[in-house]
């Protein structure tokens, strides 16, 4: 607290020497003029004195027959003096004040923690459909608010904590750990739906569980015919329709169907060969636009590109449209080659296992299969026929035309 | 004979002083006008109620006290701050001596 004192007001270091220091010692403690720091020398004292005490001195040096001299000056009141002399560096220094100021009012950084499922580009995606984004105003910020709607627009999100911290936003969630089934808001009980072909093909198995079959075992159908209607009939008992039941058609229905693939694979393959000789150049970019800086041009007749690039970003999520990086250069030759025997056999048994895979996955069942290969003198040719299960059928609401309204009509009046 | 009585009388006064000071628990210092040195280990210290600096070195400084001179020895022994009311020493301290 005193230094502060003593630096504001300003003070001086003084050498002092002659014929009795100790006498200007108790002088000045008299006067009371503060000295503090006095140190001996041998044959000087140097002391620190406030610069009022420096001028109220000269008397007391006169009296004790000693002499003094200014080492330094120090305090606010020197350090102005000098200040006046650097108006550049003092404006830039307020520039700077200010200019720190201003930056600390914005965000500059967004951080997302506690998030597993919902990943951080669906979040800052969010945020910005909600204009928060890095290089807003911090006071535009509504944190409660914004912790409610992160609630309210996703349901895995059982807790929300948004604070700033310096300039950075931390959003931090909690996720619920239980899954979220989603309540299918069940459609129009009141319709129904039916179960129609997807493609065409053969009824190989059915087993209706809801719903009125509308073929059989054996039966051929085209695409989009019904194969189970969701109308169940109720019957007169002249056995005409009264009405119809509506309801979800429900059936486990395989449909056969042949089909044919041919695959042809080439004996003769050309083959990138590199050299082994390659360049690199820098490039660097403003947005779009991209230069590379390279030494001459580029000796190769057949040559790829290849090179990564950077993007300049301050902090964490602050990207300048500013690009950098290197890119290699490298020399190849197209050369021919020929696949031998096995590698063609290993080719076609890769194919025939990319046409099960594909079948598998969308869940169709091969019951008949005649796979040939046909080998050519430059090209081999994988002809397969196959006869396959699928469960090719599509729910659609069920169309049928509403039950004559005149005889429920009549029912109701009373006879 | 004379002499003799007057040397004797002096310290019975100023025992009287001090017992009246005492009884009365008045603070000694300003009563007596006895100097306050407080040490702190033997790097600092701090005296107060004083009349002056009489020698000033880096090896001993010596102070006038009301009744008797302090004498301060050590080694790179500086003067921190000094007023009238007080002041502080700092450096090694080898002995303290009243003089």
């Amino acid at each position: 607290m005193l230094h502060w004192v003593q630096y504001i007001r300003g003070y001086v270091t003084i050498k002092v020497w002659g014929y009795s220091t100790e006498r200007l010692l108790n002088l000045c403690g008299n006067h009371n003029i503060l000295v503090w720091d006095i140190v001996n020398h041998g044959e000087y004292d140097t002391m620190n004195i406030s610069v009022r005490g420096f001028f109220a001195l000269k008397p007391l040096l006169k009296k004790t027959g000693t002499r003094a001299a200014v080492l330094g000056k120090y305090g606010l009141p020197f350090f102005m003096s000098k200040m006046q002399k650097r108006k550049v560096f003092v404006a830039g220094l307020l520039c700077c004040l200010v200019f720190w100021m201003l930056t600390a009012r914005y965000i500059w950084n967004i951080e997302i923690e506690g998030n597993y499922v919902l990943t951080d580009d669906v979040l800052l995606d969010y945020l910005e459909e909600n204009k928060i984004h890095v290089s807003m105003k911090k006071n535009e910020l509504q944190i409660e608010e914004l912790e409610k709607a992160l609630r309210e627009k996703y349901d895995v999100i059982t807790w929300t904590s948004v604070q700033l911290k310096g300039t950075t936003l931390l959003i931090s969630i909690k996720e619920n750990e239980m899954p979220v089934y989603e309540q299918n808001d069940q459609t129009d009980t009141e319709k129904g739906t039916d179960l129609i072909a997807a493609r065409s093909g053969t009824v190989s198995y059915i087993i209706t569980r809801s719903g009125v079959p509308q073929v059989a075992l054996g039966d051929t159908v085209e695409k989009g015919d019904v194969l189970v209607s969701g109308a169940v009939p109720v019957y007169n008992e002249d056995t005409t329709v009264r009405k119809y039941q509506f309801t979800e058609s429900d059936a486990d229905i395989l449909l056969r169907y042949t089909e044919s693939v041919s695959v042809k694979r080439d004996i003769l393959y050309e083959e990138k060969k590199y050299s082994g000789r390659q360049k690199k150049m820098v490039m660097f970019g403003i947005n779009d636009k991209e230069w590379n800086i390279r030494l001459g041009k580029i000796p190769y007749d057949e040559y790829d590109i290849s090179g990564e690039k950077k993007q300049v970003r301050l902090l964490d999520r602050l990207y300048l449209p500013l690009f950098y990086g290197t890119k290699t250069i490298q020399e190849y030759e197209m050369v021919r080659q020929k696949y031998t025997e096995e590698e063609m056999n290993a080719a076609m048994q890769e194919e025939w296992n990319k046409i099960i895979s594909t079948l598998e996955e969308k869940g169709v069942q091969i019951t008949e299969k005649n796979v040939t290969i046909k080998k050519n003198d430059d090209n081999w040719v994988l002809n397969a026929h196959m006869q396959l299960e699928e469960a090719a059928v599509q729910s659609v609401p069920t169309e049928t035309e509403p039950v004559v309204a005149d005889e429920t009509a009549e029912e109701e009046e009373p006879e | 004979m004379r002499r003799n009585n007057r040397k004797l009388s002096i310290p019975t006064l100023s025992g009287s002083k001090e017992l009246i000071v005492e009884s009365l628990k008045l603070p000694k210092d300003t009563m007596l006008g006895a100097s306050i040195v407080t040490l702190t280990g033997n790097r600092e210290a701090f005296i107060e109620n004083y009349k002056g600096i009489l020698e000033y070195t880096r090896e001993s400084i010596v102070l006038q006290g009301k009744n008797c001179k302090i004498c301060f020895e050590g080694r790179q022994l500086s003067i921190d701050y000094y007023t009238n009311e007080d002041m502080k020493i700092s450096g090694s301290i080898d002995a303290v001596r009243y003089v």
